[in-house]
């Protein structure tokens, strides 16, 4: 009697779904919706922890070919100064950064090329060295480097006033006056700066531990070069860290960024200079 | 009545097993770890992390690793070999590896994180999510009053292959042959130093690691997780979690 209990137990549930299934099939539907429904706000719950697989760190491919262009003309500036050289300037370099340090046991400047997961994985296919190469920037622990580049590069100068065969030879003599026109550092840091500020845009950033320059996290936007390199020697080559601001200027952290631009207003602006032929160049284009 | 007070006693009763059983499992495995050599504790390390990454628990946003670590930091002594320092660069690489191997190769974030559980409990966080391998150890002149440099250092891994791995640096092995991974080298390696070789592992938030921005700011971007070599002195003030010996 008991067994029969049992089986009526399981039997009739098993025929009301079967007639409720013949008989009423919308309403299983209507029970998978309600069931779908409430499956979204039922948190997903797994077992397991997920893998995570790292590929090969790399930069964009602009950053690339921007990269090989300053190594380019690094090697091509040592031995050779003073003057200037253009490498492919540097676009934003999200996803990239450069750590450049001297090493004085080999006395050569060695690039490491960072990429992948936050610009941080070391790229050894773009890493590089330069033998015989010193790092120096356009700034100081005071402004008395920057005043001297700018007495020397951007005094507007007439020819016929000093008897010269030429700008670049007054632009020499200023230079014998003015020796200490730059700064000998042991590192630099290139990267990208996410603008965190209404007035701090998203832009490329330069830092020097030993002056300070790019380390205040309210500075922002001091690495627009226009792709400008500078050696008073050919062995120690400049970086230049600029500063914002609306009228040429400089201060300890740099030029103001319109000093080094192709500026159409001024003449004296580097790359107009450059372009125009009154700097010399360390290779003849 | 009586029903009622034999059920209260049942419970207490079980509830006092429970606690006695964990107590026993606890300490026979603490007694079993402190007997353990280095292979033997890399080992169940591994497997610790292994199974732990396998068994965490993920509901909604949060994922919990139910299981603990049971991992032990090592002492270990380097030999210099009459002032060898390729050998020396070549026994911290190995460690490097072999704790990049023990906490899962990287391929598990928050593999340490107990954090969001901990504030579900009220509970303070015990410390970074960040663990000490190795207690590197040069006793004095083993380098015969040699520097290894942080450069020379960085130059053997990315130049040298990982012998576990074919044509694979050690660099690479730590960055990419499982998930995102980094090498930070802190100092010069000298005579009669001892230095940490420490794990931070990834977090999916990015919140820097307590207290490391003034002491190492290159720590502070969590995008991979990270093998440091550091002083050990230093490695001190970066707050990791205890090991299962509770050091």
């Amino acid at each position: 009697m008991e067994g029969v209990t049992k089986i009526a137990m399981y039997l009739i549930p098993i025929l009301v779904l079967v007639l409720l299934g013949t008989y009423y099939p919308e309403m299983f539907e209507k029970f998978k919706d309600v069931g779908g429904k409430v499956q979204e706000y039922l948190p997903n719950v797994s077992i397991g922890a997920e893998k995570l697989q790292a590929s090969k760190p790399f930069v964009s491919e602009d950053n690339k070919n921007q990269i090989l262009s300053l190594k380019d003309s690094l090697n091509k500036m040592i031995g050779k100064g003073p003057c200037f050289m253009q490498y492919q300037k540097f676009s934003l370099l999200e996803g990239a950064s450069l750590r450049a340090s001297y090493d004085g046991v080999n006395d050569q400047t060695n690039f490491g090329v960072y990429g992948g997961a936050g610009a941080s994985q070391y790229v050894n296919d773009l890493s590089f060295s330069v033998k015989g190469m010193k790092l120096c920037v356009i700034a100081g622990k005071d402004n008395s480097a920057v005043k001297a580049f700018s007495k020397i590069y951007f005094s507007p100068i007439s020819v016929d006033k000093y008897s010269a065969p030429d700008v670049w030879s007054v632009r020499m003599d200023l230079l014998k006056d003015n020796p200490q026109h730059y700064t000998t550092v042991s590192k630099i840091d290139l990267g990208y700066y996410e603008g965190k500020t209404f007035l701090c845009k998203n832009s490329n950033h330069i830092v020097v531990p030993e002056l300070g320059i790019g380390e205040n996290t309210n500075v922002c936007d001091n690495f627009n070069d226009d792709g400008i390199l500078y050696t008073p020697d050919g062995k120690n080559i400049c970086f230049f860290p600029t500063v914002y601001g609306d009228t040429f200027s400089y201060d300890k952290d740099g030029l103001n960024d319109k000093y080094l631009g192709n500026n159409k207003k001024d003449e004296q602006a580097l790359l107009f200079q450059l372009l125009d032929g009154k700097l010399k160049r360390c290779v003849s284009s | 009545m009586k029903i009622k007070k034999g059920m209260a006693a049942g419970t207490l009763v079980a509830i006092i097993i429970t606690l006695a059983a964990f107590m026993l499992i606890a300490s026979v495995i603490i007694k079993f770890m402190s007997n353990v050599d280095d292979q033997q504790a890399e080992l169940i390390c591994h497997d610790s992390i292994a199974l732990r990454a396998a068994t965490q628990v993920d509901v909604g946003s949060i994922d919990n690793a139910v299981l603990p670590q049971l991992c032990k930091t090592i002492d270990y002594k380097l030999v210099g070999g009459n002032g060898e320092k390729e050998a020396v660069k070549e026994q911290i690489a190995s460690k490097m590896a072999r704790c990049w191997w023990m906490f899962g190769e990287g391929r598990y974030d928050e593999i340490l994180n107990t954090e969001k559980l901990r504030k579900i409990f009220f509970l303070a966080k015990t410390g970074n999510d960040c663990f000490v391998c190795y207690n590197l150890i040069i006793p004095n002149g083993e380098l015969q009053g040699q520097t290894i440099t942080a450069t020379d250092l960085f130059a053997y891994i990315k130049d040298n292959n990982y012998p576990k791995l074919r044509n694979v640096t050690y660099l690479d092995y730590i960055q990419y042959a499982g998930g995102p991974g980094r090498v930070v080298l802190s100092e010069d390696i000298k005579d009669g130093q001892a230095y940490g070789v420490v794990i931070f592992v990834k977090n999916k938030d990015k919140k820097d690691w307590t207290g490391l921005l003034q002491l190492r700011p290159e720590l502070t971007d969590r995008s991979t997780s990270v093998i440091v070599v550091d002083k050990l002195d230093t490695v001190a003030k970066y707050g990791c979690l205890a090991d299962i010996m509770g050091q």
